[in-house]
């Protein structure tokens, strides 16, 4: 019986509207286990950790897009003018 | 400017401009399967970076073997490794269950690239979000590596070509893969909290009620991950299908 009582009121942790799963259930099981989770790199340090998620936005953004234009962007290796693509 | 450059430069910053609007409007800490920092204690974390290790120096292998083999094959790694970087650290909104969470990429990346270089890309990956995005952590990394890369790759590796095997076709393995390796990975984490953190005798209770807790937001996740995978392992057949088999002389179906 006791693990039911563990499920319901785990279900329970799922409550806080748009929280990742990481606070809401892996956090939290931390916590009620006495090990909570470490501060994060750049917590407390204003926008930073905004910044750091712009770069890392622009940073995988670019990087899909190069990757899929030199796989996928020109069929057999030509372009559109029909030069050989190096 | 060559039209080649020019093009790429317009199409990277065109993918860019919408990465950096969906990190914008979900700045918050969003990393789900992630364990972060200071959760396991010292031992389980280095019992899981020993287990993980074999699989990411299969991967290095793997790799160095391919890439000789293979012009095409850094760009589908640079691909995928971007893709999973991104894909598993954008937080997405479950309504019905009124939280967000991310799916992992591990399915679509391990049938396109294989497993062993899942984990190499997964480990890499975990490793730049640990340093600077606040997700996960590098105590963690080997459980994160072992949860996403090797229990997320091998799952959607082998859901997908025992589907094929058994005749479900292309769409429905590849859907099927997704699916399940997104609720493996979460599974494997709920594996690793409950080993670590439980009290002596209720590992398995608190294993269920970790299941539990990510099944609001996961059960609809992973069947968004396997629609996605099965979307773009469609795409890639109709596009490009001669990508899908660039892996298969070193890592056998």
């Amino acid at each position: 019986m006791s693990f039911i009582k563990d499920i319901t009121s785990s279900v329970t942790f799922l409550m806080e509207k748009w929280s990742g799963v990481d606070d809401t259930v892996v956090a939290k099981f931390a916590q009620a286990a006495g090990r909570p989770p470490a501060p994060g790199t750049f917590d407390g340090m204003g926008d930073l950790g905004l910044l750091m998620f712009l770069l890392a936005g622009l940073a995988g953004g670019f990087a899909l897009g190069y990757f899929y234009r030199g796989l996928f962007g020109e069929k057999a290796g030509r372009d559109k003018a029909g030069g050989d693509v190096v | 400017m060559g039209i080649i450059t020019r093009r790429i430069a317009v199409n990277g910053a065109r993918l860019a401009a919408w990465f950096m609007l969906a990190f914008a409007l979900f700045p918050e800490r969003a990393a789900a399967m992630h364990i972060a920092d200071g959760i396991l204690p010292a031992g389980w974390a280095g019992l899981w970076y020993v287990v993980a290790a074999p699989f990411v120096a299969l991967g290095l292998r793997g790799m160095r073997v391919q890439s000789a083999r293979s012009i095409h094959f850094k760009p589908l790694v640079g691909l995928t490794g971007a893709a999973m970087f991104v894909i598993s650290c954008m937080p997405i909104p479950i309504p019905i269950a009124g939280t967000t969470s991310h799916p992992c990429g591990s399915a679509l990346t391990a049938i396109i690239v294989g497993p062993t270089i899942t984990a190499l890309i997964a480990s890499v990956a975990l490793a730049m979000q640990a340093l600077f995005l606040a997700h996960g952590g590098l105590t963690t990394l080997g459980a994160n590596t072992l949860s996403m890369g090797v229990i997320g790759g091998f799952t959607g590796y082998a859901v997908f070509h025992i589907g094929m095997r058994l005749g479900l076709g292309a769409w429905a393995s590849a859907f099927a893969a997704g699916l399940l390796a997104d609720w493996a990975t979460y599974a494997g984490t709920a594996f690793f909290m409950a080993t670590a953190l439980a009290e002596s005798g209720k590992g398995f209770s608190m294993f269920l009620a970790l299941l539990a807790a990510f099944a609001p937001t996961q059960v609809p996740l992973g069947l968004l991950e396997g629609f996605v995978t099965a979307g773009a392992y469609g795409f890639i057949m109709r596009r490009r299908p001669e990508i899908l088999t660039v892996k298969t002389a070193v890592e056998p179906v």
